[in-house]
């Protein structure tokens, strides 16, 4: 176990480790649970550290989904309290699912339900009558995934998440890593609102299930993925507010079939896995190639775990910008400019409510609209707008400066060509495809989405994690940092 | 005993009629405020009214009304999705649901922008920050731009 104490104004001391990586905050002020698992930048001994991630064919067809594989185990589940430090070799069985969607956009481990995740039994999250806890959690685009909160140990290259650290709590100081010692982490299974018996509620499918929307994301048609990795900065799905006397509707329990909002607290929320592991757990980095123009097949790239922790992962050159509680940049600044003129387009868009973000999981550029641009919506057969772009021709002149928390910013430009056009291609690594993010430039706002990370290196920093600055000095982001 | 209190209130959602708001007349945000449990403050603005609803677990929703006492737009900022069907009333609910059931059901991970002759919707953001936005363009009186209901300070 790592313990760190902190003393103000000077580095946190860490004092001896054997295995678990979590941290102990010795002392903390306020009276709510405080997570702070990674405010310093450790060095991991040799971990191998490193899952390959492809984009490109995969089982939906699913354009600019970029995938990996996860190891999912049986938890060692001791009595609370006799859990052994550390853990046994994992003896418990485990599956490996692959087409999982990596998704800096979200947090946790969702993972449809299967005859191979059903094999391994997962303990589930239960509240002291033996309730199953639920999660309804619905997406922007009206999509959602409903399924019980189970426990799994996840694996990926040689790194293990097979607890959540330790949150210390003012209110239970004694807490340590014996209750929680190889318990796992918690993780969602997605079942369908039609098979299971209990009913999914009313505020998370607001729509009979064979109404039109919100629609369960339940299958690998329409979740276009066996799971989603959400690797965001985040370290849980949802946080205090969640934990709080009026949480808002996600978790929920479900005795006699009738489900009312629960309030969980952190530990037994959706963890983000990678600020689970033992060890590289304070971010990741993201690397893939720039599929030569035309090229239809895979583009293979890395997830590399940790930020600053071992050789493969120093953040080096790239310029670091702080988070906003929101998961946005706080600022970003959109521009047009076509050649030889001045911008034509100049919009400048705050969090929250234009936020901007990085997000894997959108597999476009999403930026200001087709009127605001002039440019032509893509239709489909029917001759409805498929709010995505569809320029005659390749277009420049898209632009972006984003700043961060830490007063950093940078200018950033792409391409946008005709989304028909690409769709049809049967290509499915697009590095050009874009659409609408609202309607006016009051609406608008910046998704980068996975075209952003093609022939680019990202790195997410997780919520408290720390890294130096030019000058050399250990600067904390208390949301995370986006660095590239 | 807090979960049967919520048990009750999602059976009160899930059987109330008529709790309604956009296309409907302003009273019916009484019955918002109650079911989201949340702060509110009215803001009367040039040829509008504004009723900002406000919860302590970060969910901001603000509705738009016309001098004729009608909500004619609802915009939200929140850490997860708000229950839509409780912002835009059965009716429009329908309406948005008849628009995307040519589309492709399929979690997308993109904004999602529905304009029809009776309702606007733009739902856009991310996991721990949604935002988004929903009128009726017939009832958005004539001298008010749409614009106002997704500005940072209305």
């Amino acid at each position: 176990m790592t313990i760190t104490t902190r003393v103000a104004g000077h580095r946190p001391q860490i004092l001896v480790a054997i295995a678990l990586g979590s941290i102990v905050l010795a002392s903390c002020g306020g009276g709510n649970p405080v997570v702070q698992p990674n405010l310093d930048t450790p060095v991991s001994p040799n971990v191998q550290n490193t899952v390959p991630v492809t984009v490109g064919p995969n089982l939906a067809g699913f354009p600019n989904g970029i995938f990996t594989s996860v190891t999912v185990c049986d938890p060692e589940v001791y009595p609370v309290g006799q859990n052994p430090l550390g853990g046994p070799p994992l003896t418990q069985p485990c599956q490996t699912i692959d087409n999982i969607l990596v998704d800096t956009g979200s947090v946790g481990l969702r993972l449809l339900e299967s005859e191979a995740v059903d094999s391994l039994a997962l303990p589930v999250v239960a509240d002291s009558n033996n309730n199953t806890l639920y999660e309804c959690v619905q997406f922007a685009d009206m999509s959602y995934v409903w399924g019980t909160v189970a426990r799994a140990t996840i694996q990926m290259a040689g790194e293990t998440a097979s607890q959540v650290p330790v949150i210390y709590n003012p209110a239970n100081p004694g807490q340590s890593n014996t209750e929680i010692a190889n318990t796992g982490i918690p993780i969602q299974i997605i079942v369908s609102p039609v098979t299971t018996p209990t009913a999914v509620p009313a505020d998370c499918l607001s729509s009979p299930a064979t109404g039109g929307a919100p629609f369960a994301a339940d299958s690998l048609q329409t979740l276009g993925a066996n799971g989603i990795l959400g690797v965001g900065s985040f370290l849980q799905d949802c946080g205090s507010a969640c934990a709080s006397t009026s949480p808002p509707n996600q978790y929920y329990y479900c005795p006699s079939n009738l489900c009312s909002v629960a309030s969980v607290a952190q530990d037994v929320q959706l963890w983000n896995p990678v600020a689970a592991f033992t060890s590289d757990n304070n971010g990741l980095l993201l690397t893939l190639p720039l599929p030569a123009s035309g090229a239809s097949g895979p583009v293979t790239g890395s997830l590399i775990f940790g930020n600053g922790t071992q050789s493969d992962n120093a953040l080096g050159q790239a310029e670091i910008f702080g988070i906003d509680a929101y998961g946005n940049f706080p600022e970003v600044t959109f521009s047009l400019t076509y050649p030889g003129s001045p911008p034509s387009l100049l919009v400048n868009y705050l969090s929250p409510q234009n936020g901007s973000y990085l997000d894997t999981g959108s597999p476009a550029f999403y930026f200001s609209d087709a009127q605001s641009l002039g440019i032509p919506e893509c239709l489909n057969a029917s001759g409805e707008p498929l709010r995505l772009y569809c320029p005659p021709y390749l277009t420049s002149g898209f632009a972006a400066q984003v700043f961060g928390t830490n007063k950093t910013q940078t200018n950033f430009a792409w391409n946008i060509d005709n989304g028909t056009s690409l769709l049809s291609s049967g290509n499915l690594v697009l590095t050009t495809l874009g659409g609408d993010s609202g309607i006016d430039a009051s609406s608008d706002y910046v998704d980068l989405g996975l075209p952003f990370f093609l022939g680019n290196t990202v790195f997410v920093g997780f919520a408290g994690s720390a890294a130096y600055d030019p000058q050399g000095q250990l600067i904390t982001y208390p949301n995370g940092y986006w660095a590239f | 005993m807090r979960n049967l209190w919520s048990a009750s209130l999602i059976v009160l959602l899930w059987a109330a009629p008529g709790w309604a708001v956009l296309g409907e007349y302003e009273s019916s945000i009484n019955l918002d405020q109650q079911v989201l449990r949340v702060e509110r403050r009215a803001l009367a603005r040039q040829g509008y009214k504004v009723h900002e609803l406000s919860s302590p677990n970060g969910l901001v929703v603000r509705e738009f009304v016309s001098p004729t006492g009608l909500v004619f737009g609802v915009a939200w900022r929140a850490p997860q999705m708000p229950n839509l069907q409780q912002l835009l009333g059965e009716h429009n609910m329908s309406e948005l649901q008849q628009a995307l059931a040519a589309r492709m059901r399929c979690h997308s991970g993109a904004p999602l922008i529905v304009r029809t002759a009776k309702l606007v919707f733009v739902s856009g953001g991310h996991m721990r920050s949604f935002h988004g936005y929903a009128f009726v363009p017939s009832l958005v009186p004539a001298n008010v731009k749409v614009e106002v209901m997704h500005d940072n300070h209305n």
